[in-house]
């Protein structure tokens, strides 16, 4: 018998059901819940309904700014930063005295375009543009300063620094 | 004649913008000055490369100026053009002038 019991215990079947109890006992809650609404609309219909419209202008106040909520909305409430890659492109071939200069002067570009009412979006679009753009003539002025293999080498020990 | 040291045409636009925006004349004014006034609209990649071939040659210089709360607490780099670079750019705008005197551009009716 306590053999039996012990395998009943640990059998699948059991486990099963007792994964499914919390959906159970929801369900059953609801159940109550609706079988008790329509007794309650059956002995005093107005006053169920009038409870009805106490709850719900009460959930609208509560729910009013997640059902006016907009995803631009948020978005436009988040302290933007600049993309944080094209920052590190700039910053891999820029003469060591200008990097700090050069970055922060993207940055003020994009501040200034959020500034101007532009979305996020686009001003970091603009700022990966502006970036990329830089990272040419700043390539090719490390060439002619360091050569090929030094900046190379310098770009190899920025990155593992 | 005193050697003519060459200087681009995008080297010039930017020691004249240096000399307009003086005594803050950074990165952003440069670059704002010379849209303004030539419309044509650079990097920071490539104004930068142009300021360090300028540093370099000794026309102009650099300073670090204080920290502001617009660039995150960072400092700018203020430019300043030297002596030797006022030289440099009079004599390069007096060789352009020299080889435009006398020609006549009558443009798209040519």
């Amino acid at each position: 018998m306590n053999e039996y019991l012990t395998n009943f215990l640990n059998s699948e079947t059991l486990r099963y059901f007792s994964d499914a109890l919390p959906w159970v006992n929801s369900f059953m809650c609801l159940a109550w819940l609706a079988h008790f609404y329509t007794k309650a609309l059956k002995f005093n219909p107005n006053g169920v309904k009038a409870l009805e419209r106490k709850i719900t202008s009460r959930l609208k106040q509560l729910f009013f700014p997640i059902q006016n909520w907009r995803f631009q909305d948020y978005q436009r409430l988040q302290p933007s930063e600049p993309p944080c890659l094209p920052e590190f492109l700039v910053g891999l071939f820029a003469k060591k005295r200008y990097r700090n200069s050069i970055l922060c002067d993207l940055a003020e570009s994009f501040d200034r375009d959020l500034s101007a009412g532009m979305s996020a979006r686009r001003a970091k679009r603009r700022y990966w543009a502006a970036a990329l753009n830089s990272i040419g003539p700043q390539a090719l002025a490390a060439v002619k300063r360091l050569g090929v293999w030094s900046l190379l080498i310098e770009a190899a020990r920025r990155i593992t620094e | 004649m005193a050697r003519v040291d060459d200087l681009t045409l995008i080297e010039q636009a930017t020691m004249l913008a240096i000399m307009r925006q003086h005594p803050s004349a950074y990165g952003v004014s440069i670059r704002d000055e010379i849209k303004q006034r030539t419309g044509k609209d650079y990097s920071f990649g490539s104004i930068y490369a142009v300021l360090e071939r300028l540093e370099d040659r000794g026309f102009i210089k650099s300073r670090e100026g204080a920290a502001t709360a617009v660039r995150g607490g960072r400092k700018k780099l203020y430019f300043a053009v030297t002596g030797t670079g006022q030289l440099a750019l009079r004599a390069s705008l007096a060789a352009v002038e020299a080889m435009r005197e006398g020609v006549d551009l009558e443009g798209a009716s040519a």
